[in-house]
């Protein structure tokens, strides 16, 4: 059986260890022989992938089950998108994933009112407020992101929880952006972290 | 918080993020998933404790 990790473009050097690689067109699938499904497999699969990371110029990671019974099978399910995966990896060379979540202090939402009312009108001022505050952040960094994927929230979760597509060379000055941020809102929890394989953006369509 | 349990919370805390990531993000290629995983109960611990734990840990340095 084979476990797929991802596909990666221009991989530089050996493999990590235990890995192996095929190549279909501008397309290295990325595998190898090890199944297990167990928590230590999960984290292996994400080390493997922050391995390719600095090997390669472009990964696209693939999510964790991916199974083959044969190399071969392998090969053909590539050829038949090679020029979708090919795309793809275009689109994330030469960039990592920066992931951004915004948080409200614990005591940000408004206390309660005697009058419903009221409380409503608190409670919607501050969520104009928060979503003001949010498309700030988000326009700033996206000066900075090749491109962006913001998760859609519940209700009383995360402000903003967004994936952010980063040329390597911009990295610092994302974070630049994100650290003038949360000094400019002290009131916010502002957490980025990565650099991340590109995942959120790893769609072959 | 002690200083020699900083580098494990962080540790946990971008374990947790990674096992998130591998698990529900990247490329299906044959929409075949195999989704049950053993003992990834504490996948999801929630991004509020994650955060938390990011910024307890900011403040104490």
């Amino acid at each position: 059986m084979i476990h797929l990790y991802a596909f990666a473009a221009g991989l530089a050097g050996p493999p990590p260890e235990g890995v192996e690689t095929i190549g279909v067109g501008g397309v290295q699938a990325v595998f190898g022989r090890s199944t297990g499904n167990t928590r230590r497999d999960v984290i292996r699969h994400g080390r493997v992938l922050d391995a390719l990371l600095e090997r390669a110029t472009a990964v696209l990671p693939a999510r964790f089950g991916e199974r083959f019974p044969t190399v071969e099978a392998l090969e053909a399910a590539v050829a038949s998108r090679r020029e979708r995966l090919e795309a793809a990896l275009a689109r994330v060379e030469g960039c990592v994933e920066l992931a951004v979540r915004v948080a409200r202090d614990a005591d940000g939402s408004p206390r309660r009112r005697s009058d419903g009312r009221e409380y409503m009108r608190a409670r919607l001022h501050v969520v104009a407020e928060e979503a003001a505050l949010v498309s700030s952040l988000d326009d700033a960094l996206c000066e900075w992101a090749r491109a962006s994927a913001v998760a859609q929230l519940p209700a009383s979760a995360l402000l903003h929880d967004a994936s952010y597509l980063v040329d390597r060379d911009a990295v610092g000055e994302f974070a630049a952006a994100v650290d003038r941020y949360a000094a400019a809102y002290p009131e916010l929890a502002v957490v980025c972290t990565g650099p991340w394989p590109p995942a959120s953006f790893a769609e072959v369509s | 918080m002690s200083v020699v349990e900083q580098p494990r919370l962080e540790h946990e805390v971008t374990l947790v993020e990674l096992v998130d990531r591998v698990l529900n993000k990247g490329v299906v290629l044959t929409g075949d998933i195999m989704l049950s995983v053993a003992g990834v109960d504490l996948v999801y611990v929630g991004l509020r404790v994650l955060l938390t734990s990011v910024s307890a840990l900011e403040e104490s340095r």
